[in-house]
């Protein structure tokens, strides 16, 4: 793995929710492909705009979404 | 996680799906792309059309040559100066046809993929070669068209004129515009990365 280091746990809180990806990517207003790399991390980044919606949806903040792991960069 | 160093994304985000064109703008750009193929068809063909029927008189005065410095304009002569001609007009009528690309991706709604960039660019480069080609086309032509008038009345024409430099400095500008939409699709592309 050579990512910088932040998990996304998007499909965690979603199955805690039990909430459907095409209800929240249809929320958010993104493609449910583009919620999918999401989830999966494929994405450089991720807009404060789309962090706020999927926040707002979930009733979670963004640490609930995002983790950093210190020792996934170095590996 | 999220991985930085992952493959571009598929085609649903990134800036090569295009955007909306309207209507009338795609046709624009879809005639300009037919233009340009036709005009690099045209130059070559008229350049020779001109040196296989041009007067000799009317040669003597464009050229800016004494009408006895120029010889016998027979047939082997005047398929020489076409092809000296030609020197200047082919990198531009390559330019010409490489554009193409790039109006054709403009219509498609696609203004920063790599294709049309590309082409561009190589309109620049066309045109730049076909202003250095110029002046020198037009010495051999002077010589070549000279090469059998009476001793002391032979010419060597040095050419650089307003309409050159003008020429010289749209393909600048050209090449200059080329880069900038580079550096713009590299952003678009890494923008499409975010969600």
């Amino acid at each position: 793995m050579t990512g910088v280091g932040i998990k996304v746990n998007l499909a965690v809180m979603l199955a805690r929710r039990n909430v459907k990806s095409k209800d929240l990517a249809e929320y958010i207003g993104i493609t449910e492909a583009n919620l999918s790399l999401l989830k999966g991390g494929k994405v450089k980044g991720i807009r404060f705009d789309t962090l706020d919606a999927i926040c707002r949806f979930l009733e979670c903040q963004p640490g609930d979404i995002l983790e950093h792991e210190a020792d996934a960069a170095d590996v | 996680m999220i991985d930085t160093k992952a493959p571009p994304m598929d085609t649903l985000f990134s800036p090569v799906a295009g955007i909306a064109v309207d209507g009338r703008t795609a046709l624009l750009f879809r005639v300009l792309a037919v233009a340009a193929t036709a005009l690099a068809a045209l130059l070559p063909l008229g350049m020779i059309g001109h040196w296989l029927t041009v007067a000799p008189d009317d040669l003597a005065q464009a050229m800016r040559m004494a009408p006895t410095a120029l010889g016998d304009l027979n047939a082997p002569l005047r398929l020489g100066a076409a092809g000296l001609s030609l020197l200047a007009v082919l990198p531009l009528s390559w330019g010409l046809v490489r554009v193409r690309a790039c109006f054709t991706e403009f219509a498609q709604g696609r203004p920063f993929v790599a294709r049309g960039i590309a082409g561009l660019r190589d309109f620049a480069i066309g045109m730049g070669l076909s202003v250095v080609a110029k002046p020198v086309s037009a010495m051999l032509l002077s010589i070549l068209l000279s090469w059998n008038a009476p001793a002391g009345q032979r010419q060597l024409i040095i050419q650089f004129d307003s309409d050159t430099l003008i020429m010289a400095l749209f393909a600048a500008t050209i090449a200059a515009l080329g880069w900038a939409m580079q550096k713009a699709a590299a952003i678009a592309e890494e923008n499409s990365q975010f969600v």
